[in-house]
């Protein structure tokens, strides 16, 4: 007997002999409705503004915009109600079932919620349309609105959403399901208006692809790059003409702002296996000429915003995790410099976020200090960390690390806000949180605003496309409608700020 | 493909003892295609048909990976009242099991923290110990709950439950890379540990 026959066999014999109990599916209904009137309870009494009721929106994109809203609630209650009807005699003496959440508004989880009364209001961007993908379909989510579909009209799933940089228009990904793989991949490209309604839909076919393309907008808004099928693929959005950079698996994808580079690292490439740490290399899209930035070895990349430095981790292995430290270089591959050391543990998988003001870096970690097990991770979950990137700020020195403040436990009622991961607002003053199975939230960076929940009915996570395709953030906020700005003459970050070309190599 | 304790390349075969995925094809393939339901009744149903599969079989992977029998029931109940409260997004996962298993796993694991419940923990309790004494490999029970609850959940899923690389990841949330890198740790302090039991083993002559 092998050592893993006796494991699988230990593994089964220890689940056969577990002595847990069968619970009554009428007890953990009423386990739910008992959390959800301690959640109402706890908003009702921090006198949380409530904006709309309890709603999710369905959108079907194309021409006219029919709109499907439905009470969650409503469809609990009615579940409860059938349940109860179907096994009425697991629990002879329970209680008739209530039906108040069938026919009583809640406060809405899917509408965005102030916590903290007595600060001032957190401004959020004009347009404030997120995008991301929840059950293999793109969702946009907006403050005071029901979270709203994107129907792709596609059969498989869609996922990987991504704002073009001016903002107008949005791209995701499809494939479908074909015995157990992926077939008939195509990008889909659409503009997104301030009130959320659309253009028809653009489809690009690409050929080749076994898995859902993630793709991310060049700075000009026209060409789009993902991994996929051990390969780098260029499009041009325009023409649907698709370039194959062959022999790469990349970990990380980053077009340099205010060009046309696409830098490139991956754990593994045709000619040799690189390990958890990969050599940077910047694709150039007019030559179509591929160098290597300095000597290093990287597993997620930033470009700052002005497109003359590139922020990367490097991976470091012990014996219970792997950390990461925070290194900086010049495009040209020179001036190489630690940012940060064993900075956190990478199991979340984000990188690093440069802020689009180029002062900060944001990214996460596994929090310290609350080992169940010496040689054990935390199972607090991440946090947030901002680094300053400059050597601008006198008071905080290049290097300096904030963790951004744990949120209350208020503004989930049940537990912390866990980010998965974290992105920018178009202007740097917040970040958004694609938190575990909870939701969306916007949290200021000054910490002086309370946070808003702008969405908890998306069960946002870590998605599939997220775990073979990284450098697509699992959420990502539409940039300023109002504020147009071309590839030719200025950097092209999120922020609609005019920003200067970078002048380094490249 | 893993490696065996001894470093031999593995196939992870298609559901073992749990059987989280019961609608997975015998093909092998994980994916499930959303069941989407246009009546409310129906939403009902199928939470109920979801609860009668997964939730013996989910608890039962949860013991195993927390070492807690009481602790892997609350956490369950805990998970599909969960899934109830949502269950129009939940029944369309990809792996709606598995997003009760890792919800109860992440509950759990809150709670352990929170209550300082480490006694808990496999290894350390008096109830683990017992059922420790009723498997018939005990030195294998030890050296499982000598892993951490990470290093087990990948274990569970990639071995009881019979998930790939990629669903595991997807499950836990974790990278593909930390699935292969925890697994490879697991075994290793498995092998280690078995070792250590089998020269006791022998210096007291059993």
């Amino acid at each position: 007997m092998t050592d893993v026959d006796r494991l699988h066999r230990h593994l089964e014999e220890r689940a056969r002999i577990a002595s847990v109990e069968a619970t009554p599916i009428t007890s953990v209904v009423r386990r739910a409705k008992q959390r959800d009137r301690r959640r109402r309870a706890a908003i009702g009494a921090l006198g949380v503004a409530a904006v709309g009721g309890l709603t999710v929106g369905a959108l079907w994109m194309g021409g006219s915009h029919d709109t499907e809203v439905r009470s969650v609630d409503s469809l609990t209650g009615t579940v409860e109600t059938t349940l109860n009807a179907l096994l009425p005699d697991e629990t002879p003496n329970a209680p008739a079932p209530s039906t108040d959440a069938a026919t009583t508004p809640a406060p809405s989880s899917s509408t965005p919620t102030q916590v903290a009364g007595d600060a001032r209001p957190l401004a959020l961007p004009a347009n404030g349309w997120v995008a991301q993908t929840y059950g293999n379909d793109i969702w946009l989510s907006r403050a005071g609105e029901p979270d709203r579909l994107i129907d792709g009209y596609r059969p498989g799933p869609e996922a990987c959403p991504a704002f073009s940089p001016d903002g107008e228009r949005l791209m995701f990904g499809s494939a479908v399901m074909n015995n157990g793989g992926f077939s008939d991949a195509v990008l889909i490209v659409f503009t997104v208006a301030e009130d959320g309604s659309s253009s028809p839909l653009t489809t690009i076919p690409l050929d080749g692809i076994d898995a859902v393309p993630c793709a991310i907008w060049a700075p000009d808004g026209r060409w789009a790059a993902f991994g996929g099928a051990n390969a780098v693929w260029v499009v041009d959005t325009d023409t649907a003409q698709v370039r194959q950079l062959p022999d790469y698996d990349p970990r990380d994808l980053e077009w340099r702002p205010g060009s046309d580079e696409l830098a490139i690292t991956g754990e593994a490439r045709a000619d040799k296996f690189v390990g958890d740490n990969a050599p940077i290399d910047i694709y150039k899209v007019s030559t179509g000429e591929i160098r290597t930035v300095g000597d290093v070895g990287a597993t997620e990349l930033a470009w700052s915003p002005d497109g003359s430095t590139l922020a990367y981790t490097q991976a470091v292995a012990d014996e219970t995790n792997m950390k990461s430290g925070i290194a900086l270089i010049d495009a040209d591959g020179s001036n190489q410099r630690q940012l940060t050391t064993d900075s956190y543990g990478a199991d979340h998988g984000i990188g690093v976020v440069w802020s689009p003001r180029g002062d900060q870096i944001a990214y996460q970690r596994n929090r310290t200090g609350c080992d169940d097990a010496p040689s054990s991770p935390c199972y607090e979950g991440s946090e947030v960390v901002l680094v300053t990137a400059t050597d601008a700020d006198p008071v905080n020195p290049i290097g300096t690390e904030r963790a951004v403040p744990q949120l209350p436990a208020t503004v989930s009622i049940d537990e912390p806000w866990q980010a998965n991961s974290v992105t920018w607002s178009p202007d740097g003053t917040q970040l958004l949180y694609s938190a575990g199975v909870q939701g969306l939230i916007v949290v200021p960076v000054d910490a002086d605003q309370p946070p808003i929940v702008l969405s908890s009915d998306l069960l946002t996570g870590i998605q599939e496309e997220h775990a073979t395709s990284p450098w697509v953030p699992l959420q990502q906020w539409q940039p300023s409608l109002t504020t147009r700005h071309s590839a030719d003459d200025v950097a092209s970050d999120d922020t609609g700020e005019l920003l200067p070309v970078a002048t380094g190599d490249g | 493909m893993t490696a065996d304790f001894d470093g031999t390349e593995w196939t992870a075969p298609e559901l073992r003892g749990v059987d989280l995925l019961p609608a997975r094809a015998a093909g092998g393939t994980a994916r499930l295609e959303p069941v989407r339901s246009d009546s409310l009744e129906d939403a009902a149903i199928s939470f109920a048909d979801f609860y009668a599969a997964h939730h013996d079989s989910v608890a039962r992977a949860l013991s195993v990976t927390l070492g807690d029998d009481q602790l892997a029931t609350e956490a369950v109940d805990e998970a599909m009242a969960r899934a109830y409260q949502r269950w129009d997004r939940v029944r369309d996962l990809e792996s709606p099991g598995g997003w009760v298993y890792t919800v109860g796993l992440n509950w759990a694991r809150s709670l352990l923290r929170r209550s300082f419940r480490s006694k808990s923990i496999p290894g350390r309790g008096s109830e683990s110990d017992s059922a420790a004494a009723q498997c018939s490999d005990p030195d294998l029970d030890r050296a499982l709950r000598k892993l951490s609850i990470d290093q087990r959940a990948v274990v569970v899923c990639r071995h009881l439950i019979g998930y790939s690389e990629l669903e595991t990841a997807r499950v836990l949330g974790i990278r593909p890379g930390t699935v292969k890198s925890r697994l490879n740790r697991a075994l290793s302090g498995l092998r280690s540990s078995l070792a250590d039991a089998d020269e006791i083993g022998r210096r007291d002559g059993r």
